[in-house]
């Protein structure tokens, strides 16, 4: 963490929903702090790894796990994804150090970054854990997970944004045994459960052919404690839904067909991963962050530079791609709608808002 | 229908004497039946360095998919064939058999993809063998192992490219995307996005 | 992207035991008082020497020895080599204790395999090192596990006696005395789920490797320490392409060495030929490899190199750096 990061005070929301009648909204705070994927006109898929050790005071890479005003929205919408399918949190058993190593940084980075919200006491092997927007505080022995209401790692994902997996490091490899899945971009843990970093990452159109993967895999197996790094992806998704899982894909999957240019404003949603992957010292696995964040294409063109940027990235993205993150169907809509925003200008390089 | 970028999909070569391993075992069922006599013969006689086996390799034989072809199997003069009502009697005795080998041991698998993983998984999370000590040949018809990733039924075999779930009703597509800890295939919803516009079945050609 | 030049962690040398007449034990503590990062068996770090105008005059890796759930304080043991390049008798002669150091964090290159059920520990000398770690992890998840352990003679058996007070499964193994411990033996009979690891002299690492596959093993089932101190050679010239400099490679110093000496900064990370952090594009020149990144295709091409211990055979190489 950089000694000049500053961390955002979160002004946390009431419960908003992510399904049925989707009460979701962003504030005009959090608009701009929306982490706004695109620096160029144009997108193609690529490793862009950087360091996770901070950014603009009060931005979302400020902190090492961010807390925004939808906190309460997020964990509420994990708890009852869990409650209809538990296995969306699973962890291998021979995982277990890599789940206390987990909470031991969560709650570390939380109480550092949130000092407001969270504290961690240490007295030895005995801590005491507060959580104080959820209205928690418990006193556990660490390593022993009997002391704790739920596993380590399930017990501290659930009080944390955004979803989670872990990986063992073996024979050169990275193999995803283990994670907290309830806001996934169309991805099983269930089956992918085991799988190593190849057979995971799936049909991604020309990565494994460019290499991307290769690199991106020798990179990770180096990854040094204490040394995060992060990267963006993204998708769009048909209302703020955060459970796009393909468990429910027979339940959302109609949503795409239900976009019109009326409703494309408000239906359609950039969805931004800012995924930060960190070693974990005790069990020398690798945890991967993925922080999910939402926003609809109305109140993305409140910020007019970035209805032009994604206007022009989304019209110029190969067929391929569009295909493979789900929405070359209503990409035309989208286009269009985004068309009456862009009057062409030259904008300036980077994706900051102004 | 194959998507090049799936890394998953296991690929399948034919089973070949291992010139490393200290002790040899098959294991199949009905359609594995020819790529077991093969094994046996290859073994008894030995091949490029390799000398060969002790006279009798252990053989766990269950009629499975069927045909059942397990007279032959007696009948090839190499030694006698264990045979097992079904594939859960042929996985426990194997298993027992392994515990008991060392690490030289080297393991054969002969059949549908359903059996092939079955008893891999058994091998595997019960005695802790290696994958990398295992070898695999796909026999009989290419049907897949197929789990439905909505409501968790497996169909052990599949043989269109879309079918319609036993356990839910939905019709699914299979998809190349393959769990090695499941031993299966991933079924998804073919028409959630137009209900009711379900593509014409084809058959499977791997 | 990232250069692996990461920010080290001050250490202070809290104590210095001379566990045997040329083997030293240092217990590093945080210099700020601060715990250190847990780290897993099987880890090291790279410490940084200074000479006394505060200019880096040495950079090895070496296993930690201490509990890894312990934060408190690191230890590592150094054996004194008066041939090599200079990095131990530094440790031996110029360290005391009070004196400050950096070191890197933790980095795990030869890590215990999760999914084994039984492990086969096999040490040679101060190879004992990363074992020492790794026990003390396997006695707390209750694993099985067996250490052989060789050596010469009493002053090449570091910990032999707390070992052996602590390890009913050790078996020490004194080649002074016609003692040597028979890889064959060890590995026969061992059960399904079982993991080998050697690290010591490249003679026992290749004779427990050549057992294993005579016995049958799959070759994930084995592991070796695969750390190579950078050797002494010839001296030559490295021309960078992209920063068209020519800089000149003592016959004690490693391309990287003398890469940094002048002011590059190249990634690199395990500084042993392990860990493939600093593989480089080869232009020109004729390669000596020492690592165990690169397959033995890409040596054989002359098309890359690990500067950290790989030297030219020709007198000029040219980089793409």
């Amino acid at each position: 963490m950089q000694a000049e990061t500053t961390v955002a005070e979160p002004n946390v929301k009431p419960v908003e929903t992510f399904r049925d009648d989707f009460t979701y909204s962003n504030s005009p705070e959090a608009i701009r702090r929306f982490p706004f994927p695109f620096p160029e006109d144009s997108y193609m898929y690529s490793v862009n790894i950087e360091p996770h050790n901070g950014g603009p005071p009060g931005s979302a890479y400020a902190p090492a796990f961010d807390i925004d005003e939808h906190y309460l929205s997020e964990i509420e919408e994990r708890r009852r994804v869990l409650e209809e399918d538990p296995s969306r949190c699973t962890v291998l058993p021979h995982m277990m150090t890599a789940q206390w190593d987990t909470l031991e940084l969560l709650m570390e980075s939380l109480s550092t970054d949130y000092p407001q919200h969270f504290t961690l006491t240490r007295d030895g092997d005995r801590w005491t854990w507060e959580n104080r927007l959820l209205g928690i505080r418990d006193t556990f022995t660490f390593g022993d997970p009997e002391t704790l209401p739920r596993e380590p790692f399930e017990y501290i994902t659930r009080q944390v944004q955004g979803d989670f997996t872990l990986h063992d490091q073996r024979d050169d490899m990275l193999y995803m045994d283990g994670g907290m899945l309830t806001c996934q971009a169309d991805w099983s843990l269930q089956f992918d459960l085991g799988m190593n970093f190849h057979e995971w990452h799936g049909p991604v159109p020309r990565a494994h052919e460019m290499g991307i993967f290769d690199r991106a895999l020798k990179y990770l197996l180096n990854l040094q404690v204490g040394h995060p790094v992060r990267r963006l992806n993204w998708t769009m998704t048909v209302n703020p839904r955060m459970d796009t899982s393909p468990e429910n894909y027979h339940k959302w999957g109609i949503d795409r067909a239900r976009v019109t240019p009326e409703n494309v404003g408000d239906k359609a949603h950039l969805r931004v991963e800012l995924q930060a992957l960190y070693r974990l010292p005790r069990s020398n696995a690798v945890l991967f962050s993925i922080r999910c964040y939402l926003i609809s294409v109305n109140e993305l063109a409140t910020i007019p530079k970035w209805a032009k940027r994604f206007h022009r990235v989304l019209k110029t993205l190969p067929d391929d791609l569009a295909d493979y993150k789900g929405f070359i169907d209503y990409r035309p809509l989208v286009v269009d709608y985004l068309s009456q925003f862009d009057d062409g200008e030259e904008l300036t390089p980077g994706a900051a808002p102004g | 229908m194959s998507m090049p970028g799936i890394k998953s999909k296991p690929v399948y070569t034919g089973l070949t004497p291992d010139p490393g391993a200290c002790q040899h075992v098959l294991a199949g069922e009905g359609p594995g039946t020819e790529a077991l006599l093969r094994m046996r013969r290859e073994l008894a006689e030995g091949n490029d360095g390799m000398a060969p086996a002790a006279s009798s390799v252990a053989l766990f034989y269950t009629a499975g998919a069927g045909p059942d072809r397990g007279d032959e199997l007696a009948r090839d003069g190499h030694g006698s064939p264990r045979f097992f009502p079904d594939t859960d009697g042929l996985c426990q005795a194997l298993n027992e058999y392994l515990a008991d080998a060392g690490m030289g041991v080297r393991l054969y698998v002969a059949g549908s993809e359903a059996f092939l993983w079955r008893v891999v998984a058994s091998a595997r999370d019960g005695v802790g063998m290696s994958e990398a000590a295992i070898q695999m040949e796909r026999c009989g018809p290419p049907a897949r192992p197929v789990c439905c990733i909505h409501c968790k039924t497996t169909d052990p075999a599949v043989s269109t490219t879309v079918y319609q779930c036993p356990g839910c009703g939905l019709n699914l597509f299979v998809r190349d995307h393959f769990s090695r800890r499941l031993g299966v295939y991933q079924g998804v919803c073919v028409d959630a996005e137009a209900p009711g516009d379900v593509p014409e079945p084809e058959e499977l050609d791997s | 992207m990232i250069t692996s030049q990461q920010p080290s962690i001050p250490v202070r040398v809290a104590g210095i035991d001379q566990v045997t007449p040329s083997v030293k034990t240092f217990t590093l503590e945080h210099a700020e008082g601060i715990t250190l990062p847990c780290f897993s068996g099987g880890s090291h770090v790279v410490v940084t020497m200074k000479d006394a105008q505060g200019q880096v005059c040495h950079r090895n890796p070496y296993s930690l020895t201490s509990p890894p759930d312990d934060g408190r304080c690191y230890r590592i043991s150094v054996r004194r080599d008066d041939a090599g390049r200079g990095g131990s008798l530094f440790m031996h002669e110029r360290l005391g204790e009070g004196d400050l150091l950096e070191i890197s964090a933790p980095v795990n290159l030869f890590p215990l395999n999760v999914l084994a059920r039984r492990h086969v520990l096999i040490a040679g000398g101060i190879g004992i090192t990363p074992f020492l770690a790794q026990m003390h992890e396997l006695r707390q998840r209750g694993v099985p596990y067996e250490l052989h352990y060789q050596f010469r003679d009493d002053d090449g058996a570091p910990y032999r006696d707390a070992i052996a007070a602590r390890e009913p499964t050790a078996t020490f193994y004194e080649s002074d005395r016609g003692e040597y411990l028979d890889p064959l033996a060890i590995l026969r009979d061992q059960p399904l789920g079982t993991h080998v690891y050697v690290c010591g002299p490249a003679g026992l690492i290749e004779r427990v490797s050549d057992a294993a596959a005579q016995l049958g093993w799959p070759a994930r089932h084995v592991h070796a320490e695969a750390f190579t101190a950078p050797p002494v050679g010839e001296p030559f010239t490295v021309v960078c392409n992209r920063s068209e400099r020519e800089i000149e490679v003592p016959g004690t110093a490693s391309v990287l060495e003398a890469l940094e000496g002048a002011g590059l900064e190249p990634p690199c990370s395990c500084r042993g030929g392990a860990c493939g952090e600093c593989e480089t594009r080869v232009l020109e020149g004729d390669i000596e490899h020492y690592d165990h990144f690169l397959s033995d295709d890409v040596k054989a091409a002359n098309s890359r190199m690990m500067i950290c211990v790989s030297r030219a055979r020709s007198q000029r190489v040219v980089l793409d750096l």
